[in-house]
């Protein structure tokens, strides 16, 4: 992302909730429990997590954007950012526009999994909490 | 999994879903392992020892060896496998009953990660398959939270009697 994107984006309310999806069998167990992996940055990630913002965007298009989900969670912009006051950090949901779809954005200034351990997983811990599951291994009939 | 007791389950991690690396490749790692397994060394090692012995030790590590993968999700490499089952028999064996099976995942690079969660406590161990980067330990009891970086098996089984509610300088005894 340009560095600058954050600078020149219009800022993302906090009351605004955000969809993330859950790709991978790891990220739900079987008894509908979110785990904190899906929180955990990889390095594909290039320090930002993706999400969608459910003002632009409806469900059923992240769902469709996706070969296969696992499951979509919702997540409070504002309590993301709070995430970042718990570790003393700037935690931040900033716009990302992509041509796939509409509705992109990423959470910025997570700590990384490699060089800050602990933190990660206390990060990854928070929103694990904060998120809500609000499908699994279905499709939404509408948006 | 049904079925514990057998080589043949063991035999799995050589051939199966932890699939082997030719040593041309710069694999080979799971050809030694195959090596203790069926040699003369294999009845040495704690970790087959219990395999034998214990039903839920068994469980676990079939789990292991026959983790449910997504596509094209890299599986554990030998090297993390072979560290989990140097580190876990120690603390199996002393919790006893008291051993709780841990949520079994990959990190998505070959590396595996461990979770156990009571209450407010949760403990992860997380095994990188990557050889320049140390195995931790993280513990968290509800906004305390910290790493123990190249933990050993004795800290494993510390760790697991905390998160069963005993104090971290309680003595095993």
């Amino acid at each position: 992302m340009d560095e600058t994107l954050q600078n020149r984006q219009p800022e993302i309310p906090c009351n605004e909730v955000l969809y993330r999806a859950a790709l991978n069998k790891r990220h739900i167990t079987p008894s509908g429990e979110v785990q904190v992996d899906l929180f955990l940055l990889r390095p594909d990630d290039e320090g930002m997590l993706s999400v969608f913002r459910k003002e632009l965007v409806p469900l059923a298009t992240v769902m469709a954007h996706f070969r296969s989900t696992k499951g979509v969670v919702t997540l409070l912009t504002g309590l993301v950012r709070d995430v970042g006051s718990a570790l003393n950090r700037s935690i931040d949901v900033v716009p990302d526009e992509i041509p796939e779809i509409p509705g992109h954005a990423v959470i910025i200034g997570l700590p990384d999994r490699v060089q800050e351990q602990a933190k990660a997983e206390y990060a990854a811990s928070l929103l694990r909490d904060q998120c809500r599951l609000i499908t699994a291994n279905e499709r939404p009939q509408g948006g | 999994m049904a079925s514990v007791a057998g080589s043949a389950e063991v035999w799995g991690y050589a051939s199966g879903r932890v699939s082997p690396i030719p040593a041309a490749e710069g694999g080979g790692q799971e050809l030694n392992l195959a090596a203790l397994i069926h040699g003369h060394m294999a009845e040495e090692l704690p970790w087959i020892k219990l395999f034998h012995a214990d039903k839920s030790y068994a469980e676990f590590v079939n789990e292991v060896f026959f983790l449910s993968l997504d596509e094209e999700e890299a599986p554990p490499s030998a090297h993390v496998v072979e560290q989990l089952l140097q580190i876990t028999p120690f603390a199996k064996t002393l919790l006893a009953q008291e051993w709780s099976k841990p949520w079994i995942t990959t990190d998505g690079s070959g590396g595996l990660r461990l979770s156990w969660r009571r209450g407010a406590r949760e403990l992860r161990a997380v095994l990188l398959a990557d050889t320049q980067q140390e195995r931790y330990l993280y513990w968290q009891d509800g906004s305390e939270y910290g790493a123990i970086p190249n933990f050993g098996s004795a800290t494993l089984f510390t760790r697991l009697r905390w998160l069963n509610g005993r104090n971290i300088t309680e003595s095993a005894a």
